[in-house]
């Protein structure tokens, strides 16, 4: 894979538009289709949104580093920050039968989100002691 | 902002439209917008949501809050005319099936 370009940004909401802007620009030079497209700007918007929610709690001057990275087959962006790492399990502990039930909770919601939008999402701790994330979708052919 | 909230209500009706984006930045004006409509109103709030251009999981944490708030003061709650971007994000989340969903207002 090549890397096509690294997004460093502050952990403030306010910037979210301007990300989501310019990967929507991105993905255009790409060939998704239109609906895909805005899967994977709501889905990368989420993974986003959970580093300043939960890894930088709010904090509006933590760093966010996204790498997009381009490979024949695969588009793969990684996120990383310098914030409390998440719980080991986090990714697979969601369910959304709470919300469905009678009395829904507003929670997990995002994360739902981003595993239905990518075909592979992992998380690890890098060498610094930063929290990765790693999403990944086909190209379109 | 790029969000833009109108508020209509009497005693019986509460009608809330927004316009734009709703996002971590600007969800809790929407969120401030429902609760606030949801202690004025009697019996119905609706959320009109033709005009949102993209909305985010906390967007629909901020309506599953009010949709909570309303079963739990006994009033409805509806989602009006739900933008493509809207109906997207429900989507996504597996939620649609717990809204009520108008097509119109009238």
């Amino acid at each position: 894979m090549r890397e096509d370009f690294i997004l460093i940004f502050r952990s403030h909401p306010r910037l979210l538009k301007s990300v989501r802007s310019l990967i929507k620009s991105y993905l255009e030079t790409l060939n998704f289709s239109e609906d895909r497209i805005s899967e994977i700007v709501l889905g990368l918007d989420e993974a986003c949104t959970n580093c300043i929610r939960h890894a930088y709690k709010g904090r509006r001057s933590g760093s966010i580093q996204l790498f997009v990275n381009l490979g024949n087959s695969w588009l793969e962006f990684v996120l990383r920050d310098c914030g409390v790492c998440p719980p080991a399990n986090f990714l697979s502990a969601t369910d959304t039968r709470e919300i469905k039930s009678g009395a829904p909770k507003p929670h997990g919601v995002g994360l739902i989100i981003l595993k239905r939008t990518f075909e592979q999402v992992e998380f690890k701790v890098d060498r610094e002691g930063r929290n990765c994330l790693i999403l990944r979708t086909k190209r379109p052919k | 902002m790029s969000i833009e909230i109108k508020i209509n209500n009497d005693e019986q009706v509460c009608k809330i439209e927004v316009i734009g984006q709703v996002d971590l930045y600007t969800s809790p004006e929407l969120r401030k917008a429902i609760l606030s409509g949801m202690d004025k109103v009697n019996k119905k709030m609706l959320v009109e949501l033709s005009n949102v251009e993209y909305m985010d999981s906390s967007g629909v944490a901020t309506l599953v809050e009010g949709l909570r708030s309303a079963m739990k003061h006994k009033k409805e709650f509806y989602l009006v005319s739900p933008s493509p971007a809207v109906r997207k994000v429900l989507n996504l989340a597996r939620l649609e099936s717990v809204f009520t969903i108008l097509e119109s207002d009238s």
